[in-house]
């Protein structure tokens, strides 16, 4: 499980998260939604250990992040919106290394590779330097990356980033059964329609604040909105849309 | 200005924008871009390096002021300054051959041209840098010796810019036209080849030129030799550029005149040389250099199979870096040349050690190899921290890994791969030299351990996740010549204590030997201690 309780993160004077409390159970589904600088990437990196914050407290899978971030991370698999490699690895050497990184025995870490290698369509590409990946491979290699020691957290920052459609319905069916078999799961991502179609309940958040939570259906019908686009837009949006866009049009005619 | 450029076929705008982009990348800690903590590390760095260059102007100044020929002054501050730019640049070949803004740069509007302008620039800068530091001090010395004037200081101070200038441009020319015709698969050795020997041509060239032209070994020879104005000084480079000074100088002879068309020919010549074909291939070729695709072969499943968790994720990262990443091997293979090499010009002499348990005199020191053993893993080490993928290093705080084992692990993965090898390397050369094994394994353990000992305080001072640091920025630019020489300074006394009091016989010997052991217990510990009180509480800096 994943719980927050009154997580705030300070940059320069500046609140990316404030008093956030949140609760994923084992088995949900959750997706974690906000605009660009909602403070979405900042709550990922809380609970991934990649920053500290200011004040309040998380817990992954039971441990406390700050006080036992080793128990904590050791048991969450990690996929970043911006997932930076090491160019000069190979596939499998890059799975070998996480392998070790999670301090798994080098034959079960060996043995997965080669199997999750295989199941991303990877086989014949795996002794080539990462460098030479195009953006979905890669996206593969992570996310194979998050799954070799069987996490029971999973934290995905727009997983299906340059995946294949056939590798996205693959990963959708994954990240439902990963859930049915009592995992935790916070998806976030800024494409509503899959956030709807497979999240089992969903956060809005904007400037650091949440501002909605629920199921889908709760939501619309919390904002009487449409859908769940309407209701974002609704929460999060300045102005219309579409007034933006003609607003853009008329800056690129201008000479 | 534009025109000159154009006419060069160098875009000025584009130049000007990039150029900017790597100094503010330089000097934005400086400012205060990462905050106040980065700010002091890197201020603290840069007086480090200001203290340490100024001190070796130190002494040329004090030269300076006691020769009594102020042209063979400057021809002493311009080979030192040729030989320092020439070290400078031969350390970068990577700058050159795959520089770490081609992501960025290469698929842009950028003509290949202007591409090799602003290279060229990167490197040019920390070598004027560095002369600056070095210079201000012998400048000086030139207004205030005896008959010194601001002319005279000025002439010295234009040799030395122009001397660098032709020294970077130089190699620039060397490496670049390598870039041109070796074969991207074979480049990296070439690179590193070329670098080691033009730093043997530099170290020899300075050795020989200056005995040459003085005659003279001893200080007061130096202060009352004078060096011909004639033609016969102008096989020896630094000449050319010190002839401002004779010109200014007022002395009679050719040497002025002559020396200085000499320099101005110089730089015409390389200039020349970089605005043909070498500068207009040189974007086509990185960027078959930057894509270039190995054969792939499968790793050897069992290489690694008795190590585990931190330190098996190091020694993969490490074999896979040596095997596809060309800008680490470049930085190796150099690192390594140029220790072998300053270990062995350094000796002073290519005769075989002399055996110090016997009390021998003469012969090669083994000074010289323990500098090599305290430079080349200093060096390693630098260039294993700092990689084109340095964001990657998220891996380090998003798993279960223990960041101090990581670091520990680098440390003793070059401490296993570089140091253990160049001590069994030394460990033969005593054998051959000695005849006598106990000496030859007593002295290359001791050195072993002394240069292990040194760079464990490497990893103290200043401990760093490998593959973590970016290779923009000031790191890449002399510094890591700069960190070798302080740690080599350290430990140089070290060896000199030992010839004093440890090789006097088996008892002293043995005692020294373990008085080691434990010094390099006690840094280990120290380590430990340190990184865990410096890790606690940071967080992935790369955001």
């Amino acid at each position: 499980m994943i719980r927050t309780e009154r997580l705030t993160k300070i940059y320069r004077n500046k609140a990316a998260l404030s008093d956030l409390d949140l609760e994923i159970r084992p088995g949900e589904l959750f997706g974690f939604l906000g605009p660009n600088g909602a403070g979405k990437s900042t709550m990922v990196k809380i609970l991934t250990g990649l920053v500290r914050p200011t004040s309040g407290r998380a817990w992954v899978a039971g441990f406390d992040v700050i006080e036992q971030p080793l128990e904590a991370r050791a048991r969450l698999g990690f996929v970043p919106e911006s997932p930076r490699l090491y160019e000069s690895l190979t596939a499998d050497s890059f799975l070998d290394v996480m392998g070790a990184l999670y301090h798994l025995d080098p034959a079960t870490s060996r043995m997965r590779r080669n199997d999750l290698v295989e199941l991303f369509g990877l086989g014949d590409v795996r002794h080539q330097r990462l460098r030479e990946f195009s953006k979905g491979m890669r996206q593969k290699v992570v996310i194979a990356a998050a799954l070799i020691h069987r996490p029971d957290v999973l934290i995905l920052d727009e997983p299906f980033d340059g995946l294949d459609a056939n590798t996205a319905l693959v990963m959708k069916g994954l990240l439902k059964e990963m859930a049915a078999q009592g995992k935790s799961v916070l998806f976030s991502s800024h494409v509503l329609e899959v956030v709807e179609r497979i999240c089992t309940r969903i956060c809005i958040i904007d400037a650091g604040r949440k501002v909605a939570e629920g199921t889908a259906e709760e939501i619309r019908q919390q904002f009487r909105a449409g859908s769940l686009d309407e209701a974002f837009s609704r929460l999060t949006g300045i102005r219309e849309p579409s007034d933006v866009a003609a607003d853009i049009l008329a800056a690129l005619a201008r000479t | 200005m534009r025109r000159i450029f154009r006419a060069a076929g160098i875009d000025y705008q584009q130049l000007r924008a990039l150029v900017r982009a790597y100094v503010w990348l330089d000097y934005a800690a400086l400012f205060g871009a990462y905050g106040p903590a980065e700010r002091q590390r890197v201020a603290i760095r840069l007086a480090l390096a200001w203290g340490f260059m100024s001190l070796l102007g130190l002494g040329l100044a004090g030269m300076i002021t006691v020769a009594r020929d102020p042209f063979l002054a400057a021809i002493l501050l311009i080979t030192s300054t040729m030989m320092w730019t020439g070290l400078i640049v031969i350390a970068q070949p990577a700058n050159l051959a795959v520089p770490d803004d081609h992501d960025i740069v290469g698929f842009r509007p950028v003509d290949s041209r202007t591409l090799f302008a602003v290279r060229v620039t990167a490197l040019l800068m920390p070598a004027l840098e560095t002369i600056v530091m070095m210079g201000w001090l012998p400048v000086l010395a030139f207004l205030t010796r005896v008959e010194g004037s601001l002319t005279l200081a000025m002439a010295a101070a234009a040799g030395m810019v122009t001397a660098s200038t032709f020294g970077t441009l130089g190699i620039v020319a060397v490496f670049g036209w390598l870039i041109r015709v070796i074969a991207p698969e074979k480049l990296t050795r070439m690179l590193a080849y070329a670098g080691g020997m033009a730093g043997l041509v530099l170290s020899a060239g300075v050795m020989v030129g200056i005995h040459h032209l003085v005659d003279s070994d001893g200080p007061v020879p130096f202060m009352t030799a004078t060096v011909p104005r004639d033609w016969r000084t102008m096989w020896f480079p630094p000449v050319w550029f010190a002839s401002y000074v004779a010109l200014v100088s007022g002395s009679r002879g050719s040497a002025g005149l002559a020396g200085s068309l000499l320099s101005f020919a110089a730089l015409a010549a390389v200039g020349f040389a970089l605005r043909g074909r070498l500068s207009a291939d040189y974007g086509h070729r990185v960027t078959e250099l930057t894509s270039l695709s190995r054969p792939h072969a499968a790793p050897d499943a069992k290489t690694w199979r008795l190590l585990r968790n931190e330190t098996r994720a190091v020694a993969l990262l490490v074999a896979s870096h040596l095997r596809y990443d060309v800008r680490f091997q470049l930085a190796v293979a150099s690192s390594v040349a140029m220790g072998l090499l300053f270990g062995v010009v350094m000796s002073s002499s290519w005769s075989l050690p002399v055996d110090p348990f016997d009390g021998g005199t003469g012969g090669a020191t083994p000074m010289a190899p323990l500098f090599a053993l305290l430079f080349v893993p200093t060096q390693i080490y630098q260039a294993l921290v700092v990689s084109a993928g340095y964001e990657a290093s998220w891996l380090f705080y998003c798993t279960p890994a223990n960041r101090i084992a990581i670091i520990t692990a680098a440390r003793d993965a070059i401490g296993a791969l570089v140091i253990a090898p160049l001590t069994l390397l030394l460990a033969a050369v005593y054998l051959f030299a000695f005849g006598h094994a106990m000496h030859a394994v007593a002295l290359a353990a001791s050195l072993g351990l002394m240069a292990y000992g040194c760079f464990q305080l490497n990893v103290l001072l200043a401990p760093r996740l490998p593959f973590s640091l970016p290779m923009t920025g000031d790191r890449t630019r002399g510094i890591p010549m700069f960190t070798g020489i302080v740690v080599m300074l350290l430990g140089s006394p070290m060896f000199v204590l030992f010839q004093l009091f440890a090789y006097r016989g088996p008892a002293s010997t043995i005692a020294a030997v373990a008085g080691l052991v434990v010094l390099n217990l006690g840094l280990m510990s120290l380590t430990q201690r340190r990184l865990a009180r410096k890790l606690a509480g940071q967080g992935y800096s790369h955001l």
